[in-house]
């Protein structure tokens, strides 16, 4: 029986070679990864390559190369992205900070610790919790949500996403005039 | 010349059916509010204010908190809570404590909130 982290297969349509396990990254990593599984990069962590793809990917620490997360990227420490990111959901958790450099872009976010960045696209909707910070110099998203204690600086923008069914409402009482 | 127009007794600043109220000059309100018109100048109001559908501001909004159906163009700077919905328009900046930009809104400007 070969251990899971030890698992491998090749992609039918590219060739590129894929681990079905998950990795867990403590020092400096170099070379590119492709996983099916879960990435971790622990607080004294460093992907140092190119690329890193993985269904799941959780942040303690930092990443001079690109991430790719298809459910999502978590953000645990005080970590810090060089060469930007995408995937469907960005989650930064209480506490957590997250500086990156370059483009980070999402379909959704939900930001409940500290984000600074230069560019920030979310397709979906952006979340800012009570404790949630956004300071970016531009800011795109199709629907916001910012909670009583949460805060956001930059240039707004609104991007409709195509054929997207309304959502619920979000926390702010609907106004009624006496 | 600026007309300062004051509405203390009514809660509404709106036209008789059928006519379109425009009002050019600065619009204050001291109590809840909504605004069927268009006025090419600023709102203030020390509370609650809509902004009802098919109006536009070409000037600032300030309130306590305000909702945000139609169209305002010098921006919105709430001291409490601000809701642009569906379908509503702001152009130059928006400032508030709490947020929420529904889908189908359209906003591009300086955003502050909770700052």
């Amino acid at each position: 029986m070969v251990a899971e982290e030890a698992q491998s297969s090749t992609c039918l349509e590219c060739g590129r070679h894929l681990e079905l396990g998950h990795r867990v990254i403590e020092g400096e990593h170099l070379g590119n990864l492709s996983l099916e599984g879960e990435l971790v990069i622990g607080s004294k962590g460093n992907f140092g390559g190119a690329k890193a793809r993985a269904a799941r990917i959780v942040l303690q620490g930092r990443a001079s190369g690109f991430l790719e997360a298809a459910e999502w990227l978590r953000v645990e420490g005080q970590s810090k992205i060089r060469s930007g990111a995408k995937g469907m959901k960005l989650e930064i958790q209480v506490g957590a900070s997250l500086e990156a450099a370059e483009l980070l872009h999402f379909q959704s976010g939900v930001i409940e610790g500290e984000l600074r960045c230069a560019t920030i696209r979310f397709d979906g909707p952006l979340r800012v919790g009570p404790h949630g910070k956004v300071v970016a110099e531009k800011i795109v998203f199709s629907e916001l949500t910012v909670d009583s204690g949460g805060r956001i600086s930059g240039l707004g923008e609104v991007r409709e996403l195509e054929a997207k069914p309304p959502t619920e409402a979000g926390v702010i009482s609907t106004l009624e005039p006496q | 010349m600026e007309t300062k127009s004051e509405v203390k007794s009514q809660d509404e600043v709106t036209a008789p059916a059928g006519l379109g109220l425009q009002i050019s000059g600065s619009v204050g309100l001291d109590q809840d509010g909504v605004i069927r018109a268009m006025v090419k100048g600023d709102i203030r109001s020390t509370s609650k204010l809509v902004i009802a559908q098919e109006s536009v501001v070409s000037g600032l909004v300030q309130a306590k908190d305000i909702r945000l159906e139609g169209r305002v163009e010098g921006g919105i700077e709430g001291a409490g809570k601000v809701w642009l919905t569906r379908g509503s328009i702001l152009r130059t900046r928006c400032v508030a404590k709490e947020l929420r930009i529904e889908p189908g809104a359209t906003f591009a400007g300086e955003l502050k909130v909770g700052e």
